[in-house]
């Protein structure tokens, strides 16, 4: 059958092979060897035909003659061309000798391309590529990420460290060089302690009422400490001794507990207050104003000066006898 | 003279043309000359003139004279696919292929099985609407008469109303059959009897025939016989049709529409197309394969030889069916016997390839020389001399010995390089 005809049929009514976008024609025929939809190009339109294939890493010239169109089964002489890519161009332009330059051209830049392609993957098999590339599952991610968010939240991390570093602090791991970071966690901690402590110095005031005395005041003196309100004395040492704004956010913050329960002397409280803050700093004020277990307190004796409650209270009954006598001195005249 | 043919140099990249298509077969031919000749010394060979010859002593020079009188051959194939004989080929397979022809035709014939469609005359206007008139303060459509409902007072008749009838109501006496020349028919059918011997149409229709043995395919007469499936199914397998009934088994898929619900459930490809003259039990055999079909030679269907209006269907003949087929369209001398003055087409060109017949020798001897070749526009970009020295060189040929001539100073240096050259520092 001629060509002419074939092509006039497969180009313009239909072939199976013909593949149209808006450029071009693609052939998806296995042995075109452009891939392109072409009058030159086309294997059905043309008897005489040559392509390169390659099986398994070994590259094929396959040939097609007129003589055996007839025959589908035996169309195809596939001659088996050499690894050497030289030998190859050779092989190929002595089969096909005096055929069209086309057919020749196009073939061996197929040669070309296959060798070149096979060259590839040889070497990426000895190296291997440098990355693998995975996808990216973005549901199971996002997925992960909020339950590793929740279960963050659910940890309550923070509460775990906080009693954590409370009980070190209780043991008294780290002595007296803390630096407050936090003002609100610091004024929580010392709620906590206060109402620890508080419970038990109720017990032990039921007890011991006379020990409690000065231990009340005491705690009095700390509740006093917590008041919004600052009763001055005259002194002015007093005055001088008096913290700053970290003390009176201290007193600000703490709950005032123990006010109802106890009486507060007003003189006591400002001057316990004002030396506890003036030498020992803030920190220092539930330690002041709280009554301690034997066993809490590591505070070494009145050798310290006015650390211990011991030495505290020597000072404080001095300063109170003189308020008590200059105050009603001043009343009973 | 064969031995010359096959090694010309610098040949088209086109077959040969229509009647050197016959050295196909020819050269085949020598080549079996060994195989084949006792048997059709002894048969003789059919001519074309429906005589036969017999040739005593058969020689070489015999057998060059029989090329040109005689027709090509086919070979015959048994259920094992080993070839058993050969039949010479029709002249039918010399129709001129009418792709437009069998388009059109197939189109018209595919009319002739269609069933009518309408709706119900009646749809749309079992109301006794009326319109209302002007005045009442509402379009004039003819509205629903009566009360009580809410249909009443609707508009009613217009294809543009709810309930009403559709625009231009389809009727059953639309014309659905087509009239087709029987002439045209018989030629369309001719055509593409021809175009399945043609191995590169039937493949570019997507039939898989990569492995059969030839084209057309004949297979013998005991296939007729069959029954069972099984042995349809082992005579394709043979002859390594099979792949194209996979090809449809794997094919089905449901429809995609309505018509699935209508009796059209599901769509696969077609596969071969088995041809045969007497039916012994053939059909039984073939018709349960998916995309199998079969027709008596006597009553071939354009439909089915060119399904979709596109040539190549792939066939399977049977020996006697191929036979037949000089009697069911006659020969390139003889009229049909089946069809009534009947005469094969004939062609318009004896031989079609217009770009081998203009560079064969016969008509380039007697051309006048071609004459200088002259390019109207030799540059398709305008270079600009001002810039591409060697246009400006072809403009102003003097401009090279200038330029040549110019000594280099440091002030006709380029500044700019300077530049850079400070710039560096």
């Amino acid at each position: 059958m001629n060509d002419e005809i074939i092509w006039n049929v497969i180009n313009n009514h239909f072939c199976s092979f013909k593949v149209q976008t808006a450029t071009q024609d693609f052939c998806r025929n296995e042995f075109n060897v452009t891939g392109l939809c072409n009058r030159q190009s086309c294997p059905l339109a043309n008897s005489r035909y040559a392509t390169i294939k390659e099986i398994d890493g070994v590259v094929y010239l396959y040939v097609k003659t007129v003589e055996r169109a007839h025959s589908p089964s035996k169309l195809w002489e596939k001659i088996k061309l050499s690894k050497n890519y030289a030998t190859a161009l050779e092989q190929i332009e002595k089969e096909l000798e005096f055929w069209p330059k086309f057919m020749i051209h196009k073939n061996k830049q197929r040669l070309t391309k296959i060798t070149q392609y096979l060259i590839r993957m040889r070497r990426l098999k000895l190296r291997g590529t440098g990355t693998k590339i995975t996808t990216v599952k973005k549901k199971l991610d996002r997925r992960e990420a909020s339950r590793e968010a929740k279960a963050e939240k659910a940890a309550r991390l923070e509460h775990s460290i906080e009693k954590e570093l409370l009980e070190r602090l209780k043991k008294g791991l780290y002595g007296d060089g803390i630096v407050n970071e936090s003002q609100e966690a610091f004024a929580k901690a010392l709620d906590q302690i206060e109402d620890e402590d508080e419970v038990d110095e109720e017990a032990e005031e039921e007890e011991e009422e006379m020990e409690n005395e000065e231990e009340k005041e005491m705690e009095m003196d700390g509740d006093d400490d917590l008041l919004d309100r600052e009763f001055v004395s005259d002194v002015s040492t007093d005055e001088e001794d008096e913290g700053g704004l970290e003390d009176l956010g201290l007193r600000a913050s703490s709950k005032n507990r123990g006010i109802s329960k106890k009486g507060f002397d007003f003189a006591d409280s400002d001057d316990d207050e004002s030396e506890d803050d003036a030498d020992l700093g803030p920190q220092r004020k539930p330690r002041a104003g709280v009554k301690r277990k034997a066993s809490d307190s590591k505070k070494p004796g009145p050798a310290t000066g006015k650390r211990g409650r011991k030495a505290h209270v020597n000072v404080e009954y001095e300063h109170e006898t003189e308020h008590i006598q200059s105050f009603t001195q001043s009343i009973n005249w | 003279m064969i031995q010359e043919r096959r090694r010309e140099k610098g040949g088209s990249t086109e077959g040969d043309d229509g009647r050197c298509s016959r050295l196909g077969w020819m050269d085949r031919w020598i080549d079996g000359l060994m195989d084949e000749t006792p048997e059709l010394r002894r048969r003789g060979v059919p001519l074309a003139n429906d005589k036969v010859l017999v040739v005593e002593n058969w020689g070489f020079d015999d057998a060059v004279l029989f090329l040109w009188a005689s027709r090509p051959v086919i070979s015959v194939y048994n259920e094992s696919g080993a070839v058993i004989g050969t039949v010479p080929r029709p002249d039918v397979f010399e129709t001129p292929i009418r792709p437009d022809l069998v388009n059109s035709v197939h189109s018209n014939v595919a009319k002739n099985k269609r069933q009518p469609y309408a709706v119900f005359r009646k749809a749309g206007h079992m109301y006794s609407a009326e319109s209302w008139g002007t005045g009442r303060a509402v379009a004039r459509i003819p509205r629903v008469s009566g009360g009580g409902t809410h249909r009443a007072g609707q508009g009613a008749f217009g294809n543009m109303c709810r309930g009403g009838r559709m625009f231009a109501p389809t009727k059953i006496w639309r014309k659905w059959h087509v009239k087709t020349n029987q002439n045209a028919k018989r030629y369309a059918v001719a055509s593409a009897v021809a175009a399945t011997a043609v191995a590169p149409l039937v493949i570019a229709r997507g039939h898989k025939i990569d492995q059969i043995p030839e084209v057309p395919l004949v297979v013998c007469d005991s296939v007729e016989e069959f029954v069972r499936t099984k042995s349809a199914v082992a005579l394709l397998k043979a002859l390594n049709a099979y792949a194209d009934v996979e090809k449809v088994i794997e094919s089905k898929k449901l429809r995609a529409g309505i018509g699935k619900i209508r009796n059209r459930r599901y769509r696969q490809r077609r596969g071969p197309l088995v041809i045969y003259n007497e039916d012994k039990g053939i059909t039984k055999a073939f018709r349960n394969l998916p995309g199998v079909e079969l027709v008596n030679v006597h009553a071939l269907n354009l439909l089915q030889l060119a399904p979709g209006g596109h040539l190549g269907r792939f066939v399977i003949w049977t020996q006697s069916a191929f036979e037949a087929l000089d009697g069911v369209f006659g020969t390139a001398t003889a009229p049909s016997f089946e069809k009534k003055d009947y005469h094969l087409p004939q062609h318009i060109m004896a031989n079609p390839d217009l770009a081998r017949i203009i560079n064969s020798d016969e008509i380039q001897s007697v051309l006048r020389a071609a004459g200088p070749k002259h390019v109207k526009r030799p540059y398709k970009q305008r270079k600009n001399p001002l810039k591409n020295k060697q246009v400006l060189k072809r403009l102003n040929p003097y401009a090279g010995v200038v330029v040549a001539k110019k000594t280099y100073t440091s002030s006709t240096r380029n500044t700019d390089f300077t530049k850079t050259l400070v710039s560096l520092e």
